[in-house]
């Protein structure tokens, strides 16, 4: 099972809700984020259907459709149900992620129960693809992170964000925000040793009436292995009403949603 | 993280096997063939059918090629399995799933069989927190990939697999599940009648000849034919089963009130006849208690590791034949196991079986099992290994194979199955499935 790839997608996306237009003028890294932020959509609950299409070194493509939920926690946390459509060999396998990875469980349609994933699984690839499943928990705007401004170019700032974790597996992350929109173009993710190992690049967005925008196209690319994943949002769908359990094991198994 | 299609191919077959016929006449192979090719025909056109709805039905079409070394015989098997599900509201729904199969593997089987595997409805919070299923149910139970002792409900296809679970039959009963909060819920399953494993009656007739008949030859009684009765128990099974989630692991205590899948001789009676003597054979099933303990969770001490498992005592209805006790002192049996991915993506999982499927109270032994499997950079290509090993006389079963992805559809896998050890030991006695599996199959 890989989801390695899907996670870094999923956590830019995140990043990229979170951009602002400002002037010019130098702003600090507080105030920068600030403004990413207001440029995110508000919302609680989210729900959307992307295809993820995955591309080897060779230029080979899979494509994957997903219809994902996800909802605001307590403590700027997400928890998420991710259900996949296609290709038709994993549709129905559903994978939930409670309160950014504390629970974890996977449902696959042969076995009709649920299958807990252990709390130190999380870097195992989910489901062929390249993201694992603390990918698909990332948060990197966590305010606990320690972030820096490096550098003010004409069209962009350069933030350093080091995340606190201790069982982080990036040593430091940096995000390449858009001067005029206020939204992570890209980000880099360095290792444990400092040695850039992924990127992810937003390559399309959608500004709605409010100037919220939304990512709409997102490339993940891991240098060490070679391979990019490209997520496409073709629908998005913000507040909508869940139940107050839906992100439970007893919504995991459910045929229809 | 269990590959089900991927190792679909290994099945060890405990029964059947020996019904191949390996006596077939020429004309009745011929005669086959035409038939064969017909039902072949039928499958695939009533696919192109279903397929023009695919909207509405999804599944799999699955071919299975095995070559048996035993008899030198290369056994073919087509299987469509349909699989529909209609929402009539948010809350109410409906699930099918049939199973349309040809083999030309079993003798004494009709070569195609339609089997329905499942067909209920569903709804949820028609009271709230609370869902209900009735009608033709597949249930599972137990937190232990293969051989859960714990999953009592469905009787078990005639062959069993380690991990293709699709061939468990469906039920009629109800499964009503209440959540008290998201943690925590109690499920209680119910089914108005026993159903037990399905033998064909040839097969069944000759498995107990040649139990009873070297008995009666030692008492000069030549025993030339068996009529077998079945005794099937009247009153309904059930189950009451109580789970949940704790910070680092699940767990789940239940109660199991059924009978035995397989039958027992209960009344055995020689019958003198004009062609000689007959057998009088009655079969029951014997009643059973089970307390269960289902975990899945953290394995402590080994990162990256999910440990998996399933605790039964079980309380048999003591039942003796011809004076001896087949069944009688209360027993344990367990499934406990690990899966663990190594930073090279080798897929590891390692069970520990007190008791087989087949065993049951003193008959009851250890086995290892592991499922290997390594996912190569930028192939489609998948090395795997299945096997165990019997701890009480180390005869082994081992599959070792490959699997190819051709599409994210369609896939296939081919597989070397052999055993090791003597004839009498606990795999030894399956030497008959010696031999090469090809398992091709297309998902729609």
């Amino acid at each position: 099972m890989k989801l390695n790839y899907k996670i870094y997608i999923l956590t830019i996306l995140i990043l990229l809700f979170s951009i602002n237009i400002i002037s010019a003028q130098t702003l600090t890294v507080e105030e920068i984020m600030d403004k990413m932020d207001e440029r995110s959509p508000d919302f609680t609950t989210q729900k959307t259907i992307s295809e993820m299409t995955l591309i080897d070194q060779e230029g080979k493509e899979e494509v994957r459709e997903m219809l994902m939920f996800s909802q605001k926690e307590e403590g700027d946390k997400t928890s998420s149900l991710v259900r996949f459509l296609s290709p038709k060999s994993v549709k129905g396998v559903t994978l939930l992620n409670l309160k950014n990875g504390e629970k974890i469980y996977l449902y696959m349609p042969a076995y009709d129960k649920p299958r807990r994933i252990a709390g130190s699984s999380k870097k195992e690839k989910f489901m062929g693809t390249d993201l694992s499943y603390e990918d698909m928990s990332m948060d990197y705007e966590d305010k606990d992170n320690e972030k820096k401004l490096l550098q003010e170019t004409e069209k962009e700032y350069l933030i350093e964000v080091i995340p606190t974790g201790e069982d982080a597996s990036y040593k430091k992350i940096i995000l390449s925000v858009d001067k005029e929109k206020f939204y992570a173009k890209k980000v880099e993710f360095y290792d444990t040793s400092e040695t850039l190992t992924k990127t992810l690049e937003i390559v399309n967005i959608k500004i709605d009436d409010q100037g919220k925008i939304t990512p709409m196209e997102i490339v993940f690319t891991d240098i060490v292995e070679n391979h990019k994943t490209k997520i496409v949002i073709k629908e998005i769908e913000y507040n909508i009403e869940l139940a107050s359990d839906f992100f439970s094991i007893r919504t995991l198994s459910k045929p229809t949603l | 993280m269990i590959g089900a299609r991927q190792d679909s191919f290994l099945k060890i077959v405990l029964n059947l096997d020996a019904m191949r016929d390996t006596k077939y006449e020429k004309g009745e192979e011929n005669m086959s063939s035409k038939r064969n090719i017909f039902l072949v025909g039928f499958i695939l056109v009533l696919f192109s059918t279903l397929a023009a709805f695919a909207n509405d039905f999804s599944g799999s079409l699955t071919y299975s090629g095995e070559y048996n070394f035993a008899n030198n015989k290369l056994n073919n098997s087509l299987s469509l399995d349909l699989n529909y599900i209609h929402s009539f509201t948010d809350e109410v729904f409906i699930e099918g799933d049939l199973v349309i199969k040809y083999t030309d593997k079993y003798s004494y089987l009709n070569p195609i069989m339609i089997i329905p595997k499942e067909l209920y409805l569903g709804a949820y919070d028609l009271i709230p927190n609370l869902d209900l299923k009735t009608g033709l149910l597949i249930i599972n139970w137990g937190a232990s990939d293969m051989f859960s002792p714990l999953d009592n409900f469905n009787p078990l296809p005639p062959n069993i697999s380690f991990t293709d679970r699709s061939g468990k039959n469906g039920v009629l009963g109800v499964e009503a599940t209440y959540y008290f909060n998201d943690i925590t819920y109690l499920q209680v399953v119910g089914l108005p009648h026993f159903n037990p494993s399905f033998i064909p009656e040839e097969y069944e007739k000759q498995l107990y000849l040649s139990i009873f008949s070297p008995q009666f030859q030692a008492q000069g009684i030549e025993i030339k034919d068996i009529n077998i009765t079945h005794n099937l128990p009247e009153n309904p099974v059930w189950g009451i089963k109580l789970g949940r989630s704790f910070a680092s692991f699940d767990a789940a205590i239940s109660y199991y009130n059924g009978y035995y899948f397989s039958a027992y001789p209960e009344a055995i009676t020689p019958v003198p006849g004009p062609s000689g003597v007959s057998l009088d054979l009655g079969l029951g099933y014997p009643k059973r208690e089970i307390f269960g303990l289902e975990f899945q969770g953290d394995f402590p001490g080994i990162e990256g590791a999910t440990l998996r498992g399933d605790l039964a005592y079980i309380i048999p209805e003591p039942w003796e034949v011809q004076g001896e006790y087949a069944l009688k002192d209360p027993y344990l049996k367990a499934a406990i196991g690990v899966d663990y991915t190594t930073s090279f993506n080798l897929y590891l999982n390692v069970g520990y079986i007190w008791g087989f499927a087949s065993e049951e109270g003193d008959k009851c032994s250890p086995y290892l099992f592991l499922n290997a499997k390594q996912e190569l950079k930028d192939s489609k290509f998948t090395p795997n290994y299945l096997g165990g090993i019997s701890l009480r006389d180390k005869s082994m079963i081992n599959s070792i194979g490959a699997s190819y992805n051709f599409t994210d559809d369609f896939s296939i896998t081919l597989s070397y199955l052999f055993i090791i050890g003597d004839e009498g030991s606990k795999f030894g006695q399956m030497k008959s499935v010696e031999g090469l599996y090809l398992v091709g199959e297309w998902s729609f």
